[in-house]
């Protein structure tokens, strides 16, 4: 199933990945670009779009959501979702990064235009990796980027690092107290897509 | 300075009891508050002030500066308290105050610590469809609370009533400017 899903080039080579995870700054992390076979990734963004999304809005967020993938019928997200919490491919994530991950999360997102997530670190439940899967192409004008914070005392500080969101890349970070991270408002009229989604331990 | 409608007993009393009887969170909003004159002479003072930029991402992102004088004398005196204490019920003693800004990009979130029970006024100068404070009760039942100019809100803040301003995008041109005191609850 791995070889089906994903792009050769991640299935070695993890030594040489987790040290460059734990390297990065802020805090580990990874942006593993291409990580899924191209057909398999336009596939997987032609499901997503025939989910239905709720409109979320509260003081941290404005964005769209769909159902947990546990409770999804589509028969490709069904396999996507086997995937992730598939015991080889929780083997790679423990890998790269380090954490032993029992089992994975995903739903499906949209941040459309002035939608947002504000500053906050992930902590919840046993949640050790955070993973977005992005399904869309931007560029730095379109906004909508994936920002690290640096810390003090645990608290973030100031952005160090900006990801804007190409298609079929995968970022992983390490859920902790210093993970602080943002989604900027899109400024444009374009659909932010994304899976995103937590390893737990 | 204040409209003197709202030093009229009969006045205080309905407000008191609109202010208590709330079904979300006991709060009241005093359109035309101030009278005419002063609001415009307070307006132009307000968008004067020297702002300092008050950024901690994962609590708040706003400006402040410190209270005109003339308004901030008007909150802290004696006759505002006990007027307070009437539309309120509650007894209150010392007030905090602040002269805040918030812009595109600026708000406030919520956080896990419990607030103190406090009154906690807003003073509002401009109309803007954002930056609308929201409050809401232990249900979760909110409302939203936009800003109107020369409006006074008292809202009365617990454990179990929380509140935060709502994120400003891009697409607000405007700013939103007011002066928000805390009375600290006997």
């Amino acid at each position: 199933m791995l070889k089906d899903w994903i792009n050769q080039k991640y299935l070695k080579n993890y030594s040489k990945l987790n040290k460059e995870f734990n390297k990065n700054k802020p805090f580990p992390h990874l942006i593993l670009k291409d990580f899924f076979k191209v057909s398999k990734a336009k596939l997987l963004l032609k499901e997503v779009k025939k989910e239905k999304y709720k409109y979320k809005d509260w003081d941290l967020y404005r964005l769209y959501e769909s159902r947990d993938f546990d409770f999804v019928k589509n028969e490709l997200l069904k396999e996507f979702y086997k995937l992730i919490r598939s015991r080889a491919f929780l083997e790679i994530i423990k890998k790269i990064t380090g954490s032993k991950v029992k089992t994975a999360s995903a739903a499906a997102a949209i941040y459309k235009k002035t939608c947002y997530l504000l500053p906050h670190d992930d902590r919840l439940e046993k949640r050790k990796v955070a993973y977005i899967l992005n399904l869309s192409e931007f560029k730095k004008q379109d906004g909508g980027q994936l920002e690290f914070f640096s810390t003090k005392n645990n608290h973030p500080i100031k952005i160090t690092k900006s990801i804007i969101p190409k298609f079929n890349n995968l970022i992983l970070f390490q859920v902790s107290r210093k993970s602080f991270h943002q989604v900027a408002e899109v400024l444009k009229n374009k659909e932010r897509r994304t899976i995103p989604g937590w390893f737990y331990g | 300075m204040v409209n003197l409608a709202y030093l009229k007993q009969r006045v205080i009393k309905e407000i008191k009891k609109d202010f208590i009887n709330h079904p979300i969170i006991p709060n009241i909003q005093l359109t035309n508050f101030l009278n005419h004159e002063e609001f415009n002479k307070l307006k132009k003072q307000i968008t004067k002030l020297k702002y300092k930029l008050n950024y901690q991402p994962d609590m708040h992102s706003y400006y402040s500066a410190k209270t005109p004088k003339q308004f901030d004398s008007l909150i802290k005196s004696k006759g505002f308290k006990i007027f307070i204490e009437q539309c309120t019920g509650e007894k209150i003693k010392n007030i905090t105050t602040e002269a805040q800004l918030f812009k595109a990009g600026n708000y406030t979130l919520l956080q896990d610590k419990q607030n103190k029970k406090n009154i906690t006024i807003y003073f509002d100068f401009n109309k803007l469809k954002q930056g609308y404070t929201v409050f809401f009760n232990k249900n979760y039942n909110n409302l939203n609370q936009y800003s109107i100019p020369n409006a006074l809100s008292i809202v009365k803040q617990a454990p179990n009533f929380k509140s935060f301003i709502k994120y400003i995008n891009h697409q607000e041109k405007g700013k939103r400017y007011l002066i928000k005191g805390i009375f600290t609850i006997k």
